[in-house]
């Protein structure tokens, strides 16, 4: 993960704001479909939580997507 | 979402009865000082020390009863079980990530907590310190809760602006 050298670490982005636009539905709802708190909604659409592994299935299941569609790694300096 | 080791959301109302019964019973001693309520009741005990101001020697020290003054008891009973149900009651959406920021505030609390204690270790001398480490371990459920609420409303202030 971490490269001293390089100074360069690996982050952990998500599309699913522009998904959720996408079949216009609220953090609100998505958070009620799914069986979270639309807090966690909200802190995963701002990279401040990463979800577990179970969380990012059914999220890819709800929006017909497999996982690496909605989530990705992104390098950052 | 399956979270383990929680008590169920109800109980966390039961919790905050509990803290404001413990303040009541704070407040009533404050201002009654003179009144003998719960000062003189016949408790079991596992453990008795001899006092060390008097000569007498106990004759049982262990397993027996004697009359004690339980305002102590009983407040800090109701502190403990209040904050225990408090802070690890399920929340009305309990999820992955409130139990993240749960688990971080217990973190938390123990770094602030002990920063406070060593301080206190180094800083503080005379008889008064006897009671630091008991004053320390109800801290660190209150330093606990504070933090663990805290955080809770800010997320929820913040997703209130999202749509």
């Amino acid at each position: 993960m971490y490269s001293i050298e390089q100074k360069k670490y690996q982050l952990m982005k998500n599309n699913l704001k522009v998904e959720r636009a996408i079949k216009n539905i609220t953090q609100e709802d998505l958070a009620k479909i799914i069986g979270v708190s639309r807090q966690a909604i909200n802190a995963i659409e701002l990279n401040k939580y990463i979800p577990s592994t179970v969380l990012s299935l059914k999220l890819a299941q709800y929006f017909g997507k497999t996982v690496n569609d909605i989530f990705t790694l992104e390098e950052v300096d | 979402m399956q979270t383990k080791f929680l008590f169920p959301f109800k109980l966390k109302k039961i919790g905050w009865v509990f803290i404001c019964i413990a303040a009541l019973l704070i407040t009533f001693f404050t201002v009654f000082s003179e009144n003998t309520f719960l000062t003189n009741v016949p408790v079991f005990y596992v453990y008795k020390s001899n006092n060390p101001f008097d000569q007498v020697t106990l004759e049982k020290r262990m397993f027996s009863t004697t009359y004690d003054d339980v305002r102590f008891e009983v407040i800090t009973t109701l502190f403990v079980l209040g904050c225990l149900l408090i802070g690890f009651s399920k929340l009305r959406t309990e999820d992955e990530f409130t139990m993240k920021l749960r688990l971080e505030s217990l973190l938390w609390a123990m770094y602030i907590n002990f920063s406070i204690f060593l301080f206190s270790v180094l800083f503080i001398y005379g008889f008064d310190f006897v009671m630091i480490p008991f004053y320390s371990l109800l801290a660190f459920l209150a330093i606990f809760i504070l933090r663990f609420h805290y955080v809770l409303y800010r997320a929820k202030k913040i997703s209130a602006y999202e749509k």
